[in-house]
């Protein structure tokens, strides 16, 4: 599978995918694209679960490395805040117009006066403004149960009585960044392994016609 | 008309003309052909050349959007304000950008392809748009003529990044009759924009807006005398456009100035050929002139010549060489044909030998003499001792004593006019004119006289002796045929009496016709062996010594009915002098040995005797007999 993103593992909140042994069984799902393909970093959140309750304290970071954002993709919770430290050595004018939140951090070096507190769920696709080819993404949850896909292959909780709802995000769906899908597991068909089958449709941007860059050039950094 | 084409003139004006019309004719054919060559290959190049500053024009326009559209697109202001949803703002960011890069168009759709705003005010069909941007999608930053609202855009598509795709931005300038008029300024050639064959804008002028546009293009033709030639050459260029709306250029070159060119040429060139055939007619009028009227008068005088005007000679006047080698051998020959019948003609009317008039030329101009003398004496003359001459000293001494004998009679001189002849063999005569004081036997004297003078032919001298008749003009006849016979008779006359010089006597000529006609009845009866004119008389020999008559002497007699008995002197004379003794003598021994039979069987038997002629006894037949 194509690896279009560079995920850093250690920013994903693992203690956030909770399995409960005594009313649920985990469930497996293999997603994957229209051409059959399986779909790492696609994100899926089940939204029969309990809300995120509170402003989670830690912060997570997307720092700018060599005018690309690292990491590209996070999830974090509502309410949570993100920091946008600046490693390289010119300015950046980080912004994003995504209706989850919009907002500026003008041309800086080293740090921001301060982190962004993200008060509504959703995708929020950041940009910055003097370097058309940054692309980063984030992911608000909602819920408390969350999780990635890795070589298209996620796992989730299901309780006994009701059918997990889940949403599932890709940076590349067709239907624009910031579109999610919604599935009831329990009318998904299975394949062979007894893996419940999730198929979304992804359309790679085309390359950036920007003036140095594209965005296709970006999967090759 | 087929002999009118055989005439000379005729064939050299013809052939004029014919050189004329197919040169150029030909000329004509070929430089329509090259010229009209080179003009297409010129159309097709134009179109070429149009086609590629069409191109290019489409290209740089494109460039031009596209870098404007992008610097738009790229506008933090403009992105910010498509991603507030705004319609409002949107339109007026729309209306403002699209200001500063001059855009006619400018289109915010979604991704789907469904318009958000619009700077231009108007019905947008919703269906064709969306398709218009998936065309565009399928080749982004390139340029597309398409047909929106009734109007032509070149329109590029590029997405609004906020940082990823968040709206598709249309920016296009109109191609409108004046955008037609520049790229006509350009390529030299009318443009029509069409879309779906239906004419939008045209140069062309009574252009009309109809789907029949494109077949009046091409039905369009221009008469010219009866060639009938397509107006417009055009050639259909498809730039990029909606596949579903698709818009097309339709170049055109108007052919009608380039066949006014043809057809100005063609005039000058009939004129031309007319000029050319006048010119032609002319020279070769002029040419044949020399030709012909020279040769016609070749003609005439050949035509004198074959009657026997051998001087008539008429100058060919004005003409070429040949004609005039032609004439002057014309002229050679009859002046040598004209020598040679000279010679023909004195050897027919001359005798070869002596020089002097023939019998035939003697007998035709007698008349004529005889008018042109008036009186005058004829004398004809018999060589008598030309035989022992010729036997003794052989031919050729003999006819050079003729040749003397005809120079001295040419030379005897007389005080009046004279001609001589040889008439046949030996035979001469001579007619001499007659002043009034001369006698005419003094004149024959005088010239027998002179004739008498001894010839010398080589060392050998040689006496000649005639006999000579004479007649006078117009005494013995004014005939000139009588007169010939006459002087002959008198000729004949004096050789058979010997005599030198006899002159006629009236009669004589009678006599001789009656002995001739004598002659002619003699040799006729001679051929019927029973006929009744003659017959035998019977005269007995009685012998004397015993009384007995045992032999009868046998004489012919001739009774002729109407005329009486002949006496047999005369008529066996003729027959003798004619050559007819020998069977006169066959036809008396024949009747003799019939009577003797009759006699014998009555018991007579009679001895008969017969007088013959000495020429009978030099007669083989008669000796055997």
């Amino acid at each position: 599978m194509r690896s279009y993103l560079k995920i850093a593992k250690s920013t994903l909140l693992c203690p956030l995918i909770l399995v409960s042994p005594v009313q649920a069984s985990a469930v497996t799902l293999n997603i994957i694209d229209q051409h059959q393909q399986p779909v790492s970093n696609a994100v899926i959140e089940i939204l029969n679960s309990a809300e995120i309750k509170g402003s989670p304290t830690n912060i997570a970071v997307i720092d700018q490395i060599n005018k690309a954002f690292v990491p590209e993709q996070i999830i974090i919770q509502q309410g949570q805040a993100v920091d946008f430290p600046n490693s390289d050595n010119i300015r950046h004018h980080v912004y994003s117009f995504s209706e989850a939140k919009t907002f500026e951090l003008k041309l800086y070096a080293d740090k921001p006066e301060k982190e962004i507190v993200f008060e509504q769920p959703g995708v929020v696709v950041v940009g910055c403004n003097i370097h058309d080819s940054m692309i980063g993404y984030i992911y608000v949850a909602e819920h408390q149960f969350f999780t990635s896909s890795d070589l298209g292959v996620a796992h989730i909780a299901a309780s006994a009585e009701s059918s997990p709802q889940i949403s599932i995000w890709h940076p590349y769906a067709a239907n624009g960044a910031e579109s999610r899908q919604t599935f009831e597991v329990n009318q998904l068909e299975k394949n062979a392994t007894g893996e419940y089958i999730v198929e979304i449709e992804l359309t790679p941007p085309p390359p950036r016609d920007s003036f140095e860059d594209t965005f296709g050039a970006i999967g090759h950094h | 008309m087929r002999l009118g084409i055989t005439k000379l003139r005729t064939q050299i004006l013809l052939f004029a003309l014919a050189l004329v019309l197919i040169t150029t004719l030909v000329i004509q054919a070929i430089s329509w052909w090259s010229a009209n060559t080179f003009n297409q290959q010129q159309i097709a190049q134009n179109i070429i050349t149009a086609e590629n500053i069409l191109r290019q024009y489409i290209r740089s326009t494109e460039n031009n959007l596209v870098n404007s559209a992008r610097v738009l697109t790229a506008d933090f202001g403009f992105k910010q304000a498509v991603s507030s949803g705004d319609k409002d703002t949107i339109a007026s960011v729309l209306a403002n950008h699209g200001a500063r890069i001059n855009a006619d168009l400018m289109l915010l759709t979604d991704l789907s392809g469904n318009l958000i705003s619009s700077s231009r005010s108007g019905s947008n069909d919703r269906e064709i748009l969306s398709q218009i941007v998936q065309d565009l999608l399928q080749k982004p930053a390139t340029a597309h003529i398409v047909m929106l609202d009734n109007r032509i855009y070149e329109l590029i598509l590029l997405p609004v990044m906020a940082p990823r795709t968040i709206a598709y931005s249309l920016v296009g300038f109109e191609l409108s009759q004046t955008t037609l008029f520049e790229l006509k300024d350009l390529t030299g050639l009318d443009l029509t924009l069409m879309n779906k064959d239906i004419p939008v804008h045209s140069t062309l002028e009574g252009f009309q807006n109809n789907e029949r546009f494109v077949d009046e293009i091409n039905a369009a033709h221009s008469r010219w005398l009866w060639l009938d030639r397509p107006t417009f050459v055009s050639s259909e260029f498809m730039p990029t456009s909606s596949s579903e709306n698709p818009v097309s250029f339709l170049f055109t070159a108007d052919l009608r100035s380039i066949y006014k060119q043809y057809d100005d040429m063609a005039y000058q060139i009939i004129f031309i050929v007319f000029l050319v055939i006048l010119f032609a007619t002319l020279i070769s009028t002029v040419i044949a002139h020399t030709l012909t009227t020279p040769l016609a008068k070749l003609v005439k005088t050949a035509n004198q010549f074959a009657k026997g005007h051998y001087d008539a000679w008429s100058e060919p006047g004005q003409a070429s060489s040949e004609i005039r080698d032609l004439a002057s051998a014309l002229q050679t020959m009859g002046q040598e044909v004209k020598q040679r019948e000279q010679v023909v003609t004195w050897q027919a009317r001359h005798d070869a030998l002596t020089g002097l008039l023939n019998i035939h030329t003697m007998r035709s101009t007698l008349s004529t003499i005889f008018h042109d003398y008036g009186q005058c004496v004829v004398i004809a003359m018999y060589i008598q001792n030309f035989r022992q001459i010729n036997d003794r000293l052989g031919p050729e001494i003999a006819d050079a004593c003729l040749s003397a004998l005809a120079n001295r009679l040419n030379e005897f001189e007389t005080e009046a006019a004279k001609t001589n002849a040889r008439l046949e063999g030996i035979e001469f005569l001579s007619v001499i004119q007659l002043t009034p004081d001369q006698n005419p036997k003094q004149i024959v004297e005088a010239l027998l006289a002179t004739l008498h003078q001894p010839f010398q032919i080589g060392n050998i001298s040689l006496s000649l002796h005639f006999y000579a008749g004479v007649c006078c003009f117009p005494e013995h006849s004014q005939d000139s045929k009588v007169m010939l016979r006459r002087v002959r008779i008198a000729a004949d006359h004096a050789r058979r009496n010997r005599q030198t010089i006899h002159i006629y006597e009236a009669g004589e000529d009678e006599q001789h016709l009656e002995e001739l006609m004598l002659i002619e009845s003699l040799q006729a009866l001679l051929k019927q062996p029973n006929n009744i004119e003659l017959f035998l008389n019977f005269q007995p020999k009685v012998e004397l010594h015993n009384d007995k008559m045992e032999t009868v002497e046998i004489l012919i007699r001739w009774h002729r009915p109407g005329i009486g008995r002949i006496a047999p002197d005369k008529f066996i004379g003729l027959a003798e002098q004619s050559g007819l003794i020998v069977k006169l003598t066959h036809w008396v021994i024949n009747e003799t040995f019939k009577q003797l039979r009759i006699w014998r069987d009555q018991g007579l038997l009679l001895n008969a005797a017969i007088n013959v002629s000495a020429e009978d006894l030099a007669t083989q037949i008669f000796v055997i007999i």
